[in-house]
């Protein structure tokens, strides 16, 4: 091969686009590709290939002006310049980039290449970068929420504890030692003011400190309840504060059963304490690793929790309140087994599928989450779930089953 | 015996052509297979493109001796849209670097073993 020929196929075989042309544009020199990719443009804009100035002006004149208006005559007119091809035929958008070289005052050199690919991909990372940032504002946002909140019901539930705990209504002991002195003069408090003043005051007395301890019992009952609620919406400030925080966001991480137990029951601990609960363990502290959603089991076992607890208050004798926690593993089947059994008011025997059905929550202060979305939680784990109990007064046994793959535990233990 | 660029029920003369038939023609031929890698390469082509035979045979026309043509409006009728084709269209080559405008005749026959492309200097 000549070494014109050479030449040739190497500047043919050029990647991009090579185009030299006069001061006006007039296509003097063209390569392979600068002519693959020029003479589709071309034809979309109904023009020969003669002058590239005026194929740029017919798509974009700021471009065009940027060139001619290059008054030096040597010189970078333009680096990586985009042009955007509205191809109508197809309603499609091609992407051309140029870098110009004025070579000398009557010749202009063409360097270009399609770009569409890449802007393409610009475009969708732009998209998944700005969802994501978005996303990321509003998790910031709900952080700042649930901070701003926490401050205010800690406030508030300090606030109402002090009123629950410090009840001290003094005015009517007060009274009642008022009383007790009108009592013991009251033959000289009949000489003053009249006879049977005396009896009527301490009549009015009697009946302002009943009146006193009336109040005293309903403000009592209101801040106990405040307490309560404030003490259930610190729960779920700490479960959506797990969202946030991003520790699951739905994912499946390893997790170990044993652990989730021992939160869940360190968020609800109070709960059980005000209804004196006695709470029995028997939970290995070695219990295996599998993949979970560590929010959801939370919200489950408290939930689980909540129902054992609650059902206490439905009983009117005097027993000693129990829930027995037991967790166990099945080495043959892989599963990891839990039972929550309580000594509460029961259910009639039989009943236990009941309690799952889409609608029927826990009582008033639930968390609306119901037995129905602790199965199906259960059951994306690949779980079961399950309540029975031998009757009314008999109390409950919850049964949840959570399976493992041993192949998957030093996995999940080194990622842990 | 010659024929002309435009001449009508063509593809059976160009397979029939022996090699010096095809040289004699006025007009550039290009035979290749179904996947553009040439078979022959006549004198007027040779001339044209300033290459000989010999440099281009077995080598792919559109991405190695023409990439010109390496896009939707001709190479993609001969490897992508395998549709029985006879169409002129006129072009700019560069085989030269200098614009060259040409009419270009695609010949597509997809059940048969050769394509062809054929080019004149346009008016």
């Amino acid at each position: 091969m000549s070494e014109l020929s050479n030449l040739l196929m190497f500047i043919n075989q050029c990647p991009f686009g090579l185009v030299k042309t006069d001061e006006k544009g007039k296509i003097l020199l063209l390569n392979g590709v600068g002519s693959q990719l020029l003479i589709p443009v071309s034809l979309e804009a109904q023009l020969t290939l003669d002058n590239l100035l005026t194929l740029i002006h017919h798509y974009e004149p700021a471009f065009y002006q940027e060139i001619t208006d290059f008054s030096h005559d040597y010189g970078y007119i333009c680096s990586n310049r985009r042009l955007k091809i509205a191809h109508s035929s197809t309603s499609t958008e091609q992407y051309l980039s140029f870098t110009i070289i004025k070579l000398s005052a009557h010749e202009i050199q063409f360097a270009f290449k399609d770009v569409t690919d890449i802007i393409e991909k610009e475009r969708r990372i732009n998209e998944i970068t700005e969802a994501s940032a978005v996303q990321q504002g509003k998790l910031e946002m709900a952080s700042g929420i649930l901070h701003d909140i926490g401050n205010a019901v800690t406030s508030f539930g300090t606030d109402i504890a002090k009123l629950t705990g410090n009840q001290e209504w003094r005015e009517g002991k007060e009274l009642l030692k008022l009383k007790n002195l009108f009592a013991n003069k009251s033959q000289e408090m009949d000489e003053i003011l009249g006879k049977g003043k005396a009896h009527a005051l301490l009549s009015f007395i009697d009946a302002l400190v009943d009146s006193l301890k009336s109040k005293e019992q309903g403000i009592r009952s209101i801040s106990t309840r405040l307490y309560e609620t404030t003490s259930h919406i610190q729960d779920i400030l700490n479960i959506q504060r797990h969202y946030v925080k991003g520790k699951t966001r739905g994912e499946r991480a390893p997790v170990k059963l044993h652990q989730i137990i021992a939160d869940a029951l360190a968020i609800h601990e109070r709960n059980l304490e005000k209804r004196d609960i006695n709470i029995f363990k028997d939970i290995p502290l070695d219990s295996p690793s599998f993949k979970g959603d560590r929010t959801k089991l939370i919200q489950v076992l408290i939930n689980l929790f909540k129902n054992a607890a609650e059902a206490f208050d439905e009983v009117e004798d005097d027993r000693q309140k129990q829930i027995h926690i037991q967790l166990s593993v099945n080495n043959e089947a892989h599963v990891i087994r839990l039972i929550i059994k309580d000594n509460a008011i029961g259910f009639p025997s039989g009943e236990g599928e009941l309690f799952f059905e889409k609608g029927k929550t826990s009582k008033d202060l639930g968390t609306g989450f119901g037995l129905h979305n602790c199965r199906k939680i259960i059951e994306t784990h690949h779980g079961k779930i399950c309540m029975e109990s031998e009757g009314i007064g008999k109390g409950a046994s919850i049964l949840v089953e959570l399976p493992y793959k041993p192949e998957e535990i030093h996995i999940l233990e080194k990622a842990q | 015996m010659t024929i002309s660029f435009s001449e009508k029920n063509i593809y059976p003369l160009l397979d029939k052509a022996s090699k010096e038939e095809l040289d004699n023609y006025d007009f550039g031929i290009v035979k290749m297979d179904g996947h553009g890698i040439i078979k022959a390469y006549n004198k007027f082509e040779c001339e044209l493109a300033m290459n000989t035979e010999e440099e281009v045979l077995g080598k792919n026309f559109f991405t190695q001796i023409a990439p010109c043509t390496n896009n939707f409006l001709i190479a993609d009728k001969y490897l992508k849209v395998k549709v029985s084709r006879d169409e002129v269209i006129d072009y700019v080559f560069t085989y030269r670097i200098s614009p060259t405008r040409v009419k270009l005749r695609l010949l597509v026959e997809p059940s048969k073993e050769h394509q062809y492309l054929l080019v004149k200097y346009a008016a």
